[in-house]
């Protein structure tokens, strides 16, 4: 399986951390909240389109609320295959840190 | 109250909802517009707008980045067999590269010269509100005339609020050259014109020196162009300079001072002067609506949909202006329109023709199609050879869109490469196409966006058009049928194929044929006798020293036995036309008819024959009435039976009696798209004459020249010489018919050499595909002769249904262009036999190559080819 890009683990761990308020404005904020980054909604979307391709989330199109130009939010979840997935980046990093624990120590 | 909800650029959002995989599926622009909102209330408007637009554009690219990167490893690998097909079928490509390149080149270079055609008088600024005022002499009130009378203009401006200004100009004479002279410097000088100060303001003509708005206020002011300036004063400045002229050309020079410097006209302009004189300056009663001179009025509206209610007034206008029947009707023409769609006399240069425009459009679209249906037919003609490709890659999981897309793009890429190929023949070829045309075109006039968008729009549709056949048709093969035997040709793409070819000769038959109508329209003009020997006469314009003495210079002249004869006229064909009204006897009508005023040798030094009675010998006769010499049109107008029943006749000449001493054959003295004029002759003093006519002996013409100029400069020392030889003048009246035959020959010989590559590409082909049926025919005793029959049948059957086709088509549009003409020919059957025999011809020996290799070939080689 490949591995996910820093971009795909950050837009996933911001879709976990909203829970069920996961969509377009929500998960940008979230990362710039979480990394400092601002992503361009051309990138986020990208991104999102790539995972949804993976299998890794899932979208749900929400009620249309106001100030939308009559667009629904589309809501986004983690599948039990993203869960692992960043499960697996999270393993992949925590090993590559752990076997140089000096070099986090200085 | 609470603010309305502040809303996203509408295009920015419909940008997004183009992007139509993230709106179907996502939410981009609604999750952007609710964030939009956010920022206009946290940072203000323009900042949210800046961003706004980012996220638009960096999705926009994004979204192209995307679908480029999945399609790259495709596109790489489409486009490394596109070339390896190139490679391959050396002799094909270059059939379909060279002939697409050849019509791209063709659209490009008439586009060229149809946007020139198209820019004609819309430098200025107004050009939109400028309105030239034609004259009508016709009884439906359709306007005949671009010149007419003097008083009009100022009439104009004070009656209707609507026209702002109105500019008058006035030429003396048309095509005239009238004497210009600063110290040494004297030449005759065609373009001079009298101009009213408000020229400058209607019109953008740009002075280099001196103020626009006095420059030609005062009498006898002189404005000049760069170019003229430069002829006169080299480096000196010419402001304040004082140059003499003779305008009139009655011997009085008059005396004008410079007072500014006109930049150079553009060529896109309907008139050029390289004088123009203060309007003041003229002696002429210039408020007289009588008459019509070389005097044209322009008007500027103050708005262009005035045009329409002001033409309804004219006629009422005129009756309070001038007179309560009046014998002309006025009409405003849009300045922009005169270049391509006047059609009136008296025009200050030659106009082009919108027939041109269309029929320049219409060859480079057919030089085009032709191309691309070489494309399409040598593509699905050899569809077999790419059949196991396409049953590969289908076996291999491609779908049927993905195959379409293959082939489109290689067609795209082709016209691509044809583009470029295109511009490296238009770099070659601007040159002579500027010859051609006479216009100054360079490769820099392309680089503009305009341009570039044009030939974006070319290589896009040449491809889609010439592709998407081919790109149907080989995508929809059927894996299985291809890699179990060998493919053959479908009966659908065969049909198809002949229509195609049929369809590209008609094309080229069509062009064939046009251009053989104009070829024998234009030796008809120069074969067509014109009633006097316009071979060998040279034409110098008189002066006050001539005039006084005509006699003793025309003694000198008859002493060298290459001058046969002179004679002195006020006007000599090509060079315009009096216009009088008389009565003949027996009629109570007054007709108006062409005058001409001459001297008594004038019969005899233009080689008119007399018909009946005799030549005139003086003005008057001993009981003083007016001697006048006929045409045979005008008895025909006077409504005699015969030159001999008109002579003794007598007439009235606008109230001055005479008697018709002669009639005389009728000549030319217009262009052959004017009808001929009944022209009448009468002896007048040479003070009222403006020309010098020697007819020279067709020997040792340029001794005749040089013993000319040496009389002149001992018996007229203080005029420049100038002649020109009267045929010369005829054939410049036909210059541009010439130059649209020429271009057109040109342009047809492309068409015609783009259909045969293909047809050559369609012969190697067949004769492909039948070699062994060829072989085996060897074999079995066929003679060579009867192989190229074989091969050629087939061609010939399309060439000649292609006949049938194009002539009645062809024959429709030539018999349009004649009417331009007062004389015409008439495309024999002899016309539609040889266009359709050239036709055949040129197929014929394309095939021939092809298949007389075919048939000479040995049998043994081609079954052993399995």
């Amino acid at each position: 399986m490949k591995e996910l890009t820093t971009l795909e683990q950050m837009i996933l761990a911001a879709i976990i951390a909203l829970k069920k308020e996961a969509y377009g404005v929500s998960i940008r904020k979230r990362v710039k909240k979480m990394t400092g980054k601002r992503l361009m909604y051309g990138t986020l979307y990208n991104a999102l389109d790539q995972l949804l391709r993976k299998g890794y989330v899932t979208k749900t199109k929400g009620a249309t609320s106001s100030g939308r130009g009559g667009r629904p939010r589309i809501y986004y979840a983690l599948t039990p295959e993203g869960k692992s997935a960043l499960k697996t980046s999270y393993d992949l990093h925590r090993a590559i840190w752990e076997s140089i624990p000096e070099f986090l120590g200085n | 109250m609470k603010k309305p909800d502040p809303h996203p650029p509408k295009l920015g959002q419909k940008l997004l909802s183009f992007l139509t995989h993230y709106e179907s599926e996502y939410s981009i622009s609604g999750d952007c517009g609710e964030e939009y909102k956010e920022r206009v209330r946290a940072h203000g408007k323009s900042r949210a707008l800046v961003w706004y637009w980012g996220q638009v554009a960096y999705a926009l690219a994004a979204s192209c980045r995307l679908s480029l990167s999945i399609g790259a490893s495709m596109f790489k690998n489409y486009l490394k067999i596109t070339w390896r097909h190139i490679k391959k079928n050396k002799a094909y490509s270059f059939i379909n590269i060279m002939g697409l390149a050849i019509g791209i080149a063709c659209c490009i270079l008439i586009f060229l010269w149809i946007e020139d055609e198209l820019s004609f008088d819309r430098f200025h600024e107004n050009a939109d509100r400028i309105y030239r005022v034609a004259f009508s002499t016709s009884d439906d009130g359709s306007p005949t005339n671009a010149n007419g009378s003097f008083g009009v203009g100022p009439a104009l401006k004070r009656d209707f609020p609507e026209v702002m200004e109105t500019v008058r100009l006035r030429k003396m004479g048309q095509n005239v050259k009238r004497y210009v002279g600063y110290k040494e410097n004297k030449f005759y000088e065609s373009r001079f014109f009298f101009a009213e100060p408000t020229l400058f303001t209607v019109f953008d003509f740009p002075l280099v020196k001196g103020v626009p708005a006095t420059a030609l206020k005062e009498p006898n002011s002189l404005v000049l162009t760069e170019e003229t300036a430069k002829k006169y004063f080299g480096n000196e400045d010419p402001i304040g300079k004082v140059m003499e002229a003779d305008p009139y050309n009655d011997g009085e020079l008059m005396l004008f001072q410079i007072t500014g410097v006109a930049k150079d006209i553009p060529h896109n302009s309907h008139f050029h002067f390289d004088f123009l004189a203060s309007y003041s300056s003229l002696k002429e009663d210039t408020d007289s609506f009588n008459g019509f001179y070389q005097h044209f009025t322009y008007v500027l509206l103050n708005n262009s949909a005035a045009a329409g209610s002001l033409n309804d007034r004219l006629l009422d206008f005129l009756h309070r202006n001038w007179m309560e029947d009046p014998w002309y009707t006025l009409s405003l023409h849009p300045l922009v329109d005169i270049h391509l769609h006047s059609r009136l006399k008296s025009e200050i240069e030659p106009t082009g023709s919108i027939l041109y425009v269309y029929l320049f459009t219409a060859i480079a679209l057919f030089v085009l199609v032709i191309a691309c249906i070489n494309f399409t037919n040598l593509t699905t003609a050899r569809a077999a050879k790419r059949a196991r490709e396409v049953g590969i890659r289908k076996v291999a999981g491609a779908r049927k869109n993905q195959l379409v897309r293959q082939f489109l793009g290689e067609s795209l890429w082709l016209s691509l490469v044809s583009a470029l190929a295109a511009v490296l023949l238009i770099h070659i070829f601007l040159p002579p196409f500027n010859s051609l045309t006479g216009k100054e075109f360079s490769l820099s006039s392309l680089m503009n966006p305009l341009f570039i968008l044009g030939m974006a729009v070319i290589v896009m549709s040449v491809g889609f058009l010439s592709g998407m056949y081919p790109a149907f048709f080989l995508s929809s093969f059927r894996p299985v049928n291809t890699l179990k035997s060998r493919f053959s040709h479908s009966s659908s793409g065969t049909l198809l194929r002949k229509g195609l070819v049929i369809f590209q000769f008609s094309l080229s038959i069509g062009i064939i044929f046009a251009t053989l109508v104009a070829h024998k329209q234009m030796t008809h003009i120069q074969s067509r006798n014109l009633g006097y020997d316009r071979e060998q006469i040279m034409v110098i314009p008189l002066n006050k020293d001539l005039r006084q003495n005509y006699e003793s210079v025309r003694n000198e002249l008859l002493k060298h036995s290459g001058i046969e004869n002179t004679t002195t006229s006020a006007l000599v064909p090509t060079k315009g036309s009096y216009h009088l009204s008389l009565r003949f006897e027996g009629s109570e009508e007054n007709i108006a008819q062409v005058f001409y005023f001459i001297d008594k040798e004038f019969v005899d030094t233009y080689g008119l024959k007399l018909l009946a009675g005799r030549n005139i010998r003086q003005s008057r006769s001993k009981d003083g009435a007016l001697e006048l010499l006929l045409s045979e049109l005008s008895i025909k107008e006077a409504g005699y039976s015969s030159p001999q029943e008109a002579v003794g006749k007598s007439f009235n000449l606008e109230g001055d009696p005479g008697t018709i001493t002669g009639v005389v054959n009728d000549i030319k003295i217009y262009s052959f798209h004017r009808p001929q004029y009944p022209i009448n002759y009468l002896v007048t003093p040479i003070d009222m004459h403006n020309y010098l006519s020697v007819r020279a002996h067709p020997q040792n013409i340029s001794e005749t020249i040089g013993y000319l100029q040496k009389t002149w400069k001992e018996m007229v020392p203080n005029y420049p010489l100038d002649y020109f030889f009267l045929d010369a003048s005829f054939e410049k009246m036909h210059a541009a018919d010439q130059k649209m035959s020429h271009i057109f020959s040109v342009f047809s010989i492309l068409a015609v050499f783009v259909a045969c590559l293909g047809l050559f590409g369609l012969a190697a082909y067949t004769a492909q595909q039948k070699t062994k049926e060829i072989g085996v025919r060897k074999i079995l005793g066929a003679s060579p002769s009867s192989i190229y029959f074989l091969l050629s049948r087939e061609f010939l059957k399309w060439v000649i249904l292609a006949n049938i086709i194009a002539w009645p088509l062809a024959y429709y549009a030539m018999h349009q262009w004649l009417q331009n003409f007062a004389f015409r020919t008439n495309p024999s059957v002899w016309t539609f036999i040889f266009s359709g025999l050239i036709a055949l011809g040129i197929a014929l020996l394309t095939i021939s190559y092809q298949a007389i290799k075919a048939a000479a070939s040995n049998p043994v080689e081609a079954l052993r080819y399995e």
